[in-house]
């Protein structure tokens, strides 16, 4: 187990956090395969008071698995885990779901929207994670943050997202999901890296 | 209405059936904004209901 490496990952599973809570598993998985601690604060667990306690721990990245409001991150029984009198989380108008620690210099960079979020899913899978239209649009942001994990920079890991969605736009322009175009176009470009953009966290 | 939310409401016209829409943040529209939309585009009268504060499914009458 490596020192000095810790990750908390914030992830209610409610009606309006579902998709977010499985999509974190990968990066989870990853982390735990590296050798990182995991502070997984799912369900029941995802209150402000068990972050206080996780932060004391010095992660080197919280991600929030959930996105209720652009000025606020709700936990268990929808507690108020972050708000816009946190720590000015929210000073620039995001709800960030993902921060990173350099661990080496300390300074941060915040990953988070500016824009509202939409995503398309099917109504015929009962396991968000057998959700093809839902992948297109999660798993760049999963994917980002095991990018993260697997040493990029966070610059490096948002640069590679957008890339990402560029290449969906492409290819489902002319199939028969064209329909989720405009609105993977609209996820990609309000998604904004704010902070230490060299941040990495090995 | 604005620009932007009146666009979007013209791309949620598109989702077909069988799909459902995650929106964030919450209280963006409001459901009777969404019905409108929805039932523009269907030919049975389809019905949008607000499942929980973010999820919008598609019910039509075979479901």
């Amino acid at each position: 187990m490596e020192k000095d490496k810790v990750i908390v990952v914030v992830r209610p599973n409610n009606r309006s956090t579902r998709y977010f809570y499985y999509w974190a598993k990968k990066p989870i998985a990853i982390a735990k395969e590296k050798g990182i601690k995991v502070v997984d604060l799912k369900v029941e667990r995802a209150t402000s008071k068990n972050i206080e306690k996780a932060m004391t721990l010095n992660p080197c990245m919280v991600f929030f698995c959930g996105y209720n409001d652009t000025n606020k991150l709700l936990g268990f029984n929808n507690e108020i885990l972050i708000d816009d009198d946190s720590n000015g989380l929210f000073s620039n108008g995001t709800a960030e779901v993902l921060c990173i620690r350099d661990t080496k210099s300390n300074k941060c960079a915040y990953v988070g929207r500016n824009e509202p979020f939409v995503f398309i899913h099917s109504l015929s899978t009962y396991n968000p994670l057998d959700d093809e239209v839902a992948h297109v649009f999660l798993d760049p942001l999963a994917d980002m943050v095991v990018d993260a994990l697997n040493g990029l920079t966070v610059g490096e890991a948002f640069n590679k997202s957008k890339k990402i969605q560029e290449e969906e736009i492409r290819k489902y322009s002319d199939s028969e999901y064209s329909f989720i175009v405009p609105y993977i176009f609209q996820n990609m470009n309000s998604l904004i890296l704010l902070g230490n953009e060299d941040a990495k966290i090995f | 209405m604005d620009m932007e939310k009146e666009e979007a409401l013209k791309r949620l016209e598109k989702v077909p059936e069988g799909f459902g829409f995650f929106i964030a943040p919450e209280g963006l529209f409001t459901v009777d904004e969404l019905k409108v939309a929805i039932k523009k585009s269907s030919k049975e009268g389809e019905e949008i209901i607000k499942i929980e504060s973010h999820y919008y499914d598609f019910i039509n009458g075979k479901r």
